[in-house]
């Protein structure tokens, strides 16, 4: 799983794994995920709920976000991520200039997300895009090093 | 010549590199997922050297500094449940409780670490008292500190990043 796309690292990130399981705790929800997009599917960087690791997700919400799915409309969008889902909210995240993703939690029953909720959704894309921008600037530090280090070995 | 520097002077040093580095927007949204999610009525973040804390993220308050808590959280390395602040003989009189400046009534602190050293705190409250904590506001403290914790080693990290790229940028020009 994993790859680069436009110099993001889409690799797996426990950070966003402790945050997705904070998600699932605040909000009240069975399923989070931190994705990328990358080759048209989104890969999974942080998750709580599910064992998925790539998907495909067709409703990104345009702009800011979010957007809210309910019944069978959101069991359709989830149902690569886990069975039962009822209801579906979903915020984009910035990676860098040129990539998105996307921070989605989901819960089983169609109970509608509360406007608590939907301003605890908005600070944990902050804490998903804050992490995703610290570990590319780390990766690309790491790149230069092994960089520099393959230079002076030739 | 290899000299050991003291535990506590270690911690200093951490601390006072964390006061510059650390307030941010990110600290701030960990305390506002606290306040919201548990039903508090504000959260802080701070750092906290021999004499005070300061306050590095908030939600649900102005204040920037206080002095240490004593008392049932001095050297507490878990958290610590404060269900009755201004009833409690060793809380009571604090500025944060006595309404000097904040007039907390109930709290959940958990200490944050770094390399093995206690440098601030991290917490919910509530301006009265709370009959019983519940398992989900324990579990979001315990949540909230580890990321609070993650965040302190990654800007540390940065920072040190930064400074040895600047000492080496330094050192090409000679």
């Amino acid at each position: 799983m994993g790859g680069s796309v436009v110099g993001i690292r889409a690799g797996r990130s426990r950070t966003l794994d402790d945050i997705c399981a904070l998600a699932v705790v605040a909000v009240r929800a069975d399923v989070a995920v931190v994705t990328l997009v990358c080759g048209g599917m989104h890969h999974v960087m942080g998750a709580s709920g599910t064992g998925a690791e790539v998907f495909s997700f067709p409703a990104l919400p345009a702009g800011n976000g979010p957007e809210e799915w309910h019944g069978p409309e959101a069991a359709l969008l989830a149902e690569p991520l886990a069975a039962g889902i009822g209801a579906v909210l979903c915020v984009p995240v910035a990676a860098g200039e040129a990539q998105r993703g996307m921070l989605l939690l989901a819960r089983r029953g169609e109970e509608a997300f509360a406007p608590d909720e939907r301003a605890i959704l908005h600070r944990l894309r902050l804490l998903a895009e804050a992490q995703i921008g610290a570990e590319t600037v780390m990766g690309g530090i790491a790149r230069g090093a092994l960089g520099l280090i393959e230079g002076w070995r030739r | 010549m290899n000299i050991a520097i003291p535990s506590h002077l270690r911690r200093l040093r951490v601390v006072h590199r964390l006061q510059t580095v650390l307030p941010g927007a990110v600290l701030d949204a960990l305390c506002e997922i606290g306040m919201r999610a548990a039903g508090a009525d504000l959260a802080l973040c701070t750092v906290v050297d021999d004499r005070q804390h300061r306050i590095v993220g908030r939600a649900g308050t102005d204040v920037t500094v206080f002095p240490r808590i004593g008392g049932p959280v001095a050297g507490r390395r878990d958290l610590m449940l404060l269900p009755d602040m201004a009833g409690d003989v060793a809380t009571a009189a604090h500025p944060m409780v006595d309404g000097r400046l904040e007039r907390m009534g109930a709290a959940i602190l958990s200490p944050l670490h770094h390399d093995g050293e206690m440098v601030g705190m991290f917490g919910i409250a509530w301006r009265g008292p709370v009959a019983a904590f519940t398992d989900r506001q324990r579990d979001l403290v315990r949540r909230l500190a580890g990321l609070g914790e993650a965040q302190i080693r990654t800007e540390m990290t940065l920072a040190r990043l930064a400074q040895d790229a600047f000492r080496h940028l330094d050192g090409m020009r000679g």
